[in-house]
């Protein structure tokens, strides 16, 4: 531990660490663009240029590391001097652009210049201009005008990614960030570059123009594209999504995301989202209402329990679905129905894992909660055989009616299980769109997407995060938990959970693992379950 | 509560001067300068500074001249600007408004957007006239927004 004082405050601070991290520690802000706290120090900007006593000149605060005694000032005459000079610099051949700038409003040009910078500039001869926009790669766009060479994306592709698509090029006033000739930023982590930029030099192609970021509702969410659970930030805007971003979290994604996951929301506005429970009647399926669909599951339900047995009824738990949804689909088959025939689906894995140099993982299990659904599934030790399995009793007539839970992101069933599904007799089917599971369907439920609704995945690590929801439900769609709830109930349950947090609290006293956890205490970072 | 009446003098009390008094201000007013105006036929000029209904500039080419940079709609204090910015289709623009609605019902016609706009695009007229009889004639659309230049010169106030 070493002694410091910044700003005449006296505090103990761990040995090895940098003045910056130290002035943090204290709850004092240095001005900086060129540190990241996940990147190497490069110590270019020198916006972060502090004053320590008997030390001859102004020392940049994010490479030097503190020594006992030090006496440090971080807004000393000097000091302010130099930032403002700084800041004059940068802005000779900024463009000013603000109000048609994407990163306005989260610019931290912007913060710091209006913060510690000059309202006039001295600079009367003509700015130094550049070709306004490029295409960096597909995500991507730079505008070299608006850069203020900190190099982050640059560290970020050669450390993070691995990848070194950019680099530096020219000198001086014409310096400016390129990909080198004949390559694009095209890795799965180019989105990241856009987040790093402290300034709208990097900026996202989907974004581009959208909305001004100071509308936007920020909700605190968790991906649904692969077994890894980033947490995300999500959004939105009049009940649309407009763009997603990785939220720090060291033990999942550390500060990054996929670009899979950043701009694979889409499906949540798709054009054929269900609104309402569907009834198949001859080829078609057709709107009916909840009450009407409700009856007519209760007596095919019923009849197919009467005539073939209880065994007759099976049910696929859903790898993309929260573990409330999954959870009371086992209440259900076991509680209710008193069936032991519980599957889980398990998706053919068609893409490898991806595994960058700085350890940043893409997992090649693309459903959110595989092992949640798992543990949901798994009564008294006993496993859940996989969905190919149960397919097989169904066509060999042993299942007669299937319940499935869908609301996979993306779903390509092959060609014998589609088949399979089709000898059901009764086929109720939980999906947000069409898809290859509604093909068959007697009865489709509408369920909601990660967007719209509440609950907890569980991550590869077993690590239990929550979602929250971001917009509205579409139509009368509903969670996958209140529908499996109502069916529950229909079929002479008795439960009633007003909400995914209650369902959440019967987990904790009901799964292994889950003993140790709430609801609330699960936070914005999750919590790993026993 | 008791009420006092106040006790009139003998003057007071014969009502003659107040009478006289009454006429005086009212014969004055005869000679005065007239302030009631014949509107509809005769139209009120409105006075410098006067905020009227909206209009979108168009720059020298004829294009509009908003850059959609929603800093009229961000200061709007009662939320009547709509705009939807999307990709320039000229060479030296950038960002332009493909849909660019104000809602003149809500509009409380403070001219904030007119202070906010940094490239002098909106800018309130002297028009008062904008009786309509549907709601949706009070949305006003970009269009008729960039048309109430012409639709200006036809009202001379």
């Amino acid at each position: 531990m070493a002694n410091i004082k910044i700003d005449g405050k006296e505090l103990q601070v761990p040995d090895g660490i940098t003045i910056l991290e130290a002035a943090n520690i204290a709850g004092i802000e240095i001005p900086h663009f060129c540190y990241h706290k996940e990147l190497s120090i490069r110590g270019s900007c020198r916006m972060c240029l502090v004053e320590v006593e008997k030390m001859p000149k102004l020392t940049p605060a994010c490479s030097t590391i503190i020594k006992d005694g030090m006496n440090i000032f971080t807004s000393s005459e000097k000091v302010i001097k130099n930032r403002k000079g700084i800041l004059e610099f940068l802005l000779i051949n900024h463009p000013l652009d603000c109000p048609i700038c994407d990163q306005a409003g989260e610019c931290t040009l912007q913060d710091y210049v209006y913060k510690y910078g000059s309202a006039v500039s001295r600079f009367a001869e003509e700015k130094e201009h550049f070709e306004r926009r490029k295409e960096l790669g597909p995500h991507v766009l730079h505008y070299a005008e608006r850069c203020v060479l900190c190099g982050r994306c640059i560290r970020f592709c050669e450390e993070i990614s691995g990848t070194c698509e950019l680099e530096m090029f020219n000198r001086g006033v014409r310096c400016e960030v390129d990909v080198f000739p004949g390559k694009k930023l095209d890795n799965k982590l180019s989105g990241n570059v856009v987040d790093l930029c402290p300034v709208g030099a990097m900026v996202s192609k989907e974004f581009l123009f959208k909305s001004r970021v100071w509308w936007l509702t920020r909700t605190e969410s968790i991906c649904p594209l692969c077994s890894r659970g980033c947490n995300i930030e999500i959004d939105s805007r009049d009940n649309k999504i407009l763009r997603i971003r990785p939220r720090p979290n060291p033990e999942v994604n550390s500060q990054w995301m996929c670009d899979d996951g950043r701009f694979g929301w889409s499906f949540v506005h798709r054009e054929d989202r269900l609104t309402s429970p569907l009834k198949r009647e001859g080829e078609e399926l057709v709107p009916i209402s909840w009450a009407n669909a409700m009856n007519l599951v209760k007596e095919r339900l019923s009849f197919i329990i009467n005539n073939f047995g209880r065994e007759a009824v099976a049910a696929i738990a859903s790898p993309y679905l929260p573990n409330e949804d999954n959870y009371l689909l086992r209440v259900l088959l076991h509680s209710v129905i008193r069936s032991p025939s519980i599957a889980i689906y398990q998706p053919a894995q068609a893409e490898e894992q991806m595994v960058f140099p700085s350890g940043f993982t893409i997992e090649a299990d693309k459903s959110s909660n595989l092992v949640g659904a798992q543990d949901m599934a798994t009564v008294d030790g006993k496993q859940p055989i996989s969905h190919r399995q149960l397919l097989q009793k169904v066509a060999s007539g042993k299942v007669r009616a299937l319940y499935i839970l869908g609301g996979a992101p993306r779903i390509s069933l092959p060609v014998d299980e589609r088949e399979m599904l089709r000898k059901a007799d009764f086929l109720v089917v939980h999906d947000y769109a069409p898809s290859e599971l509604t093909e068959w369907a007697e009865v489709v439920f509408p369920n909601l997407t990660f967007a719209e609704r509440e609950g907890t995945f569980t991550n590869f690590q077993g690590r239990v995060q929550r979602l929250k929801p971001a917009l509205l439900p579409l139509g009368e769609a509903k969670a996958d938990w209140e529908i499996v709830q109502e069916v529950c109930q229909a079929m002479g349950g008795e439960m009633s959970y007003p909400s995914a947090e209650k369902v959440f609290e019967e987990i904790a006293g009901a799964v292994t693992g889950y003993k140790e956890l709430c609801y609330k205490g699960l936070g914005t970072l999750g919590k790993a379950k026993g | 509560m008791r009420v006092v009446t106040p006790k009139l003098s003998i003057i007071d009390r014969i009502y003659i001067p107040a009478l006289v008094k009454g006429l005086y201000t009212t014969i004055k007013h005869f000679f005065m300068r007239r302030f009631t105006q014949e509107y509809p036929e005769e139209k009120r000029k409105p006075f410098p500074g006067y905020r009227g209904l909206h209009r979108l500039n168009k720059d020298h080419l004829g294009r509009v001249k908003c850059v959609a940079c929603y800093m009229c709609a961000t200061a709007c204090p009662s939320q009547c600007i709509e705009i939807e910015a999307a990709e320039a289709p000229w060479k030296d623009r950038e960002k332009y408004p493909v849909k660019f609605e104000i809602n003149t019902l809500r509009c409380i016609f403070c001219g904030m957007c007119e202070e906010a706009c940094p490239e002098l695009s909106i800018q309130l007229t002297y028009i008062y006239e904008m009786a309509d009889v549907t709601r949706e004639a009070f949305v006003r659309r970009k269009d008729d927004l960039l048309a109430t230049n012409e639709f200006w010169v036809l009202k001379e106030y």
